[in-house]
């Protein structure tokens, strides 16, 4: 695998677990997993918490890997890392929050539901891009 | 009559060591990169503590915010702060809410990500202050004071310039500073 994206997949995993321990720390504990184990529709099943950590790590590494092909062949520069991650954190809200949890399976979108995964997903692509840079330069 | 040249020595080694030893410890602190990491990761669980709180408070009706504003009333511990509370914070709740929930939103996005954190720790500071004033008298006492200094542990620290936006902005508005004063303010909050 291209070096490029194997960093940026390994970038992804360290973000979405950052992502996993805050959706971690809330009342519960970790209530707040319920919501990405929503995303597919598994929030009322057994271990939901647990699904809903693991599809941040693997969403993160998936994703991560896009950023990482979309980094291919090109200078890693920290304000092009950022942006990019931005629009890929931007890119897994419209794909699994908006268009699979939404569409498919009709999660309510109302104002906390939106300022809540727009805004983790946002910083999970920023996490994504601030790793990638630091694992590229050091 | 002199003294021995060994005891001569042996007296401006001393001298010597003890000014190494003063400069030494008056010089200034570099932090490595992982602690640079670690500061940058209490930032972003610091704002997310933050983040947090919108959801109980979330707009047009601004939620359980009224019962906290209500137990300022009898709670605060400054004389007259209950009595303007009563009299101009809560007949004006809708401005209060509104208020309160944009600036916690500054708060979040500053620290999160990383973003003029040290705004971000000012705001944070300033709220928690208030909410120590006023309640703190009504929970465990150090509740808010811990509140509070979280968010002055994050003021003298550049936390943003890892894992945060200020990483890339700080470079950037340093090269500014000869030539423009805006560049100069914004460069403090990096």
């Amino acid at each position: 695998m291209n070096v490029t994206i194997q960093r940026g997949a390994t970038s992804g995993v360290l973000a979405g677990l950052i992502l996993g321990l805050l959706f971690f720390v809330d009342y519960g504990p970790g209530d707040s997993l319920l919501k990405s184990a929503g995303w597919f529709g598994l929030s009322h099943s057994a271990g939901a918490k647990w699904f809903g950590f693991l599809i941040l790590i693997v969403l993160g590494g998936l994703f991560g890997g896009l950023f990482g092909v979309l980094q291919r062949n090109r200078p890693v520069e920290l304000g092009r890392s950022l942006l990019v991650g931005l629009a890929t954190g931007l890119t897994w809200w419209l794909i699994v929050t908006l268009l699979i949890g939404t569409g498919i399976n009709h999660i309510k979108l109302d104002l906390g539901g939106f300022l809540y995964s727009f805004i983790m997903l946002l910083l999970y692509g920023t996490l994504l891009g601030s790793f990638f840079f630091q694992r590229s330069t050091m | 009559m002199s003294r021995p040249s060994s005891t001569q020595n042996s007296g401006t080694s001393t001298a010597s060591m003890v000014a190494q030893v003063q400069e030494t410890s008056r010089a200034p602190i570099t932090l490595g990169e992982s602690s640079l990491l670690l500061i940058a990761l209490v930032r972003i669980f610091v704002g997310y503590l933050w983040f947090q709180q919108l959801f109980w408070k979330l707009p047009p009706t601004f939620g359980g915010l009224h019962t906290f504003v209500a137990r300022e009333v009898g709670g605060a511990f400054i004389p007259g702060y209950g009595t303007i509370v009563q009299n101009v914070l809560l007949p004006n709740f809708g401005l209060l809410g509104t208020f309160t929930f944009i600036m916690e939103l500054l708060i979040s996005v500053s620290l999160m990500f990383g973003l003029f954190s040290r705004v971000g720790a000012i705001l944070a500071t300033v709220m928690a202050l208030q909410l120590y004033v006023g309640l703190s008298n009504t929970e465990w006492y150090w509740t808010y004071g811990m509140l509070v200094l979280l968010g002055v542990a994050l003021l003298p620290l550049p936390t943003g310039r890892r894992l945060g936006i200020d990483q890339w902005l700080a470079p950037r508005l340093q090269t500014m500073t000869s030539h423009s004063r805006i560049a100069r303010l914004l460069s403090w909050f990096v």
